[in-house]
């Protein structure tokens, strides 16, 4: 499951959880499958975030790119001014 | 065979390799005419002109957003007055070896693209001349990867082997299998088509950073892009591992680590479209 915003919805995206409107009233089940329709909906409901089903592709990346980062240096950990670069660098990376 | 004699016999292979009939006519004519101090823009723009392919190739490449010019340049006088007779020589006799970069090597081509800039980057910072000469030089930095890929087939497997079973250095694997790495090959290649020493040597010294030769600023320019390409992973140069930069580098180019941080952010900035590889 991922959390992500009503913006980053696409159609086809699985519900994870029940939406409803804040008050009780459910707007769409879970397992609902995401149409164009039901993206407007949330976006008039004023929905901001809604749980999906599957993994963040950018998330996994993410940990996959840091732990690549640590592998690449693995062999300067001795090295001052190279741990300084790869601190700057992994920064960068982390934000990404 | 001695260490001396297996560098003497890959050189000759290299520079056989940078005869005909890989260069066209055209190409070595245009090498004349460069070299010729009576050569204007002009006359160099209209022969370069007359080849289509080579044009196209070398206008591709001046626009390829490495040099940073607000404006298209579409013409080849127009590029030569923009980068210099040296530069635009360089660019039309390696333009058959940029062509397979990636063959060599996946992402190589994004690695030099973003060495490219990245010179740029540490130039601007240190307020030097001549950032597009610079920039020209990251680009071509790791021709000779391609130049042992292309001649060396042999070679080039067991390099590649070294590289991905020990997870070596591409230049270190390259010196236990040839007895030299690609910052010499390029460089022997560049040396042969007779470029100015100011941009062979930082080629061919990128990995081994003396700080007494004539061209040492330029050197370590390139020695520090390189490294901090790879470490911001931008492309990739064909090995895993980051080559340490020598500290000495630094102090020739009189930066600390927080001039280090500052081009690494403007590197971060500034290269969103090359990809992270």
């Amino acid at each position: 499951m991922r959390t992500i915003s009503v913006d980053e919805a696409q159609v086809g995206d699985v519900l994870a959880e029940a939406l409803d409107d804040g008050q009780g009233k459910m707007l769409l089940p879970k397992g609902s499958k995401l149409s164009p329709a039901a993206i407007s909906l949330l976006k008039r409901r004023e929905i901001r975030v809604l749980n999906v089903e599957g993994e963040d592709p950018d998330a996994v990346d993410a940990a996959k790119v840091l732990e690549d980062l640590d592998f690449r240096f693995s062999d300067l950990e001795e090295d001052a001014l190279m741990m300084e670069i790869k601190k700057i660098a992994r920064g960068h990376l982390a934000k990404k | 065979m001695t260490e001396e004699n297996k560098k003497e016999k890959l050189r000759r292979v290299v520079e056989k390799a940078s005869n005909l009939p890989t260069l066209p006519d055209i190409v070595l004519r245009i090498a004349e005419m460069v070299d010729s101090p009576e050569t204007t823009g002009r006359q160099l723009g209209a022969e370069i002109a007359r080849d289509q392919v080579i044009s196209a190739k070398v206008l591709k490449l001046v626009n390829s957003g490495f040099y940073g010019f607000s404006q298209p340049i579409s013409t080849i006088p127009h590029a030569v007055t923009m980068l210099g007779f040296n530069a635009v020589k360089s660019l039309v006799l390696s333009c058959s070896v940029l062509d397979s970069m990636n063959e060599a090597y996946p992402g190589l081509w994004e690695h030099s693209l973003a060495c490219a800039r990245t010179c740029t980057i540490v130039a601007e910072h240190l307020e030097m001349t001549d950032p597009e000469e610079l920039s020209t030089i990251g680009l071509l930095h790791d021709l000779g990867k391609v130049v042992i890929y292309q001649n060396i087939e042999a070679g080039y497997k067991r390099i590649r082997l070294r590289v991905e079973k020990k997870e070596m250095l591409i230049y270190q694997a390259e010196e236990e299998v040839l007895g030299s790495n690609h910052g010499e090959v390029g460089g022997w290649l560049l040396e042969k088509w007779a470029l100015p020493a100011n941009l062979t040597e930082p080629i061919t010294d990128h990995h081994d950073f003396r700080p007494r030769r004539d061209h040492a600023e330029r050197t370590a320019l390139l020695h520090l892009a390189d490294i901090l390409c790879r470490a911001e992973s931008f492309g990739n140069g064909g090995d895993r591992k980051i080559p340490r930069l020598d500290p000495e580098a630094l102090q020739v180019l009189n930066m600390t680590i927080d001039d280090v941080r500052e081009i690494m952010n403007r590197m971060n900035e500034e290269l969103l479209d090359i990809p992270r590889l």
